[in-house]
């Protein structure tokens, strides 16, 4: 069993890294709001939440982002690593205590705003100056926008996958 | 289904609020809407949050142009007439083109790999600065009221 959940843990973060890599080579989406996008990757950070649990999903986030420094640059990391790590968290606590209450998409929306504010206030705090905030009310938006689309792929995947892959 | 977890009641009780198991969850997932009634509070913070931004961030225009590499000024001009330059980075291994026209400044070319500084467009106003992150560059718009033009 072991074994088992080590190959599935390998492949996601394999899969998460492909989706990462295959965002990057298209333009922006959202070209009024710099540095946001849909955030692909989510969709695995998000299903290994469900399938597993919070530690698993840490597991292939920071193995995903140190990774990709290999392909961005090493300044990714110091974005993604600390943003990414936030967003999992919060997205951990909603989908563990208030699941029922709030749904999926709305769990995904919190992610990806939060995501996003806080690689603002990273990057805000790198350039010594608070002028981002200038880009935060489209930033709010465009999450808005990206999250529900990640929460209602990772619905769709959850939905029609049988459940011997969904349950460990 | 009964399960382990189905009966406890956490500190949100008031709400009614029952933590579902792993189980629980993937079936209300593949049987229920993905929105929920409580979506509302998130949605209504998000646009709270969004609006008092858009009240509260003034966006004045600016008449400066300035430019910093690696958190210092290498460059400052007036907005108000053209102005084309080419900018040294990283020790002068790279560069990035910044121009000025009509009131607006903008990064026309740069061999970073990221090409986010050109495609932040064009800027006039104070609180929306231009940046490039593989080269430590930020452009920034200031006011008219601090000191007078250099050249660097």
């Amino acid at each position: 069993m072991k074994v088992k959940k080590l190959v599935y843990l390998a492949i996601f973060t394999s899969l998460s890294l492909i989706l990462f890599l295959v965002e990057n080579l298209f333009p922006p989406v959202f070209p009024f709001a710099p540095g946001t996008k849909i955030g692909l990757s989510n969709v695995i950070l998000l299903f290994i939440l469900i399938k597993y649990n919070y530690k698993e999903a840490l597991i292939v986030l920071v193995i995903r982002c140190l990774l990709s420094a290999a392909f961005t640059g090493i300044f990714s990391i110091y974005y993604s690593l600390v943003s990414g790590l936030i967003s999992a968290t919060l997205m951990w606590v909603l989908y563990r205590f208030t699941f029922p209450k709030i749904g999926i998409a709305a769990i995904s929306v919190s992610g990806a705003v939060i995501f996003n504010i806080v690689q603002l206030f990273l990057a805000s705090i790198l350039y010594k100056t608070f002028v981002f905030l200038y880009y935060l009310p489209w930033t709010v938006l465009v999450s808005f926008i990206a999250g529900s689309t990640v929460g209602l792929a990772i619905w769709l995947i959850i939905k029609f996958l049988p459940n011997k892959f969904l349950i460990d | 289904m009964t399960t382990r977890n189905s009966n406890v009641i956490n500190a949100l009780g008031w709400l009614r609020l029952k933590i579902m198991d792993k189980i629980e969850k993937i079936n209300n997932l593949k049987t229920k809407s993905p929105f929920k009634i409580f979506d509302i509070v998130i949605a209504a913070a998000l646009i709270t949050l969004a609006v008092l931004l858009i009240i509260f961030v003034p966006q004045k225009k600016g008449a400066y142009v300035e430019v910093y590499v690696d958190n210092k000024l290498v460059f400052k001009r007036s907005l108000n007439e053209d102005y084309e330059t080419r900018i040294s980075t990283n020790g002068g291994e790279h560069y990035n083109r910044i121009k000025i026209e009509n009131g607006y400044v903008y990064v026309l070319d740069a061999d970073c790999n990221d090409k986010f500084c050109i495609n932040t467009g064009k800027t006039n106003t104070k609180n929306k600065p231009i940046i490039c992150l593989p080269h430590n560059l930020k452009i920034e718009v200031i006011g008219s009221d601090d000191g007078d033009i250099v050249i660097y």
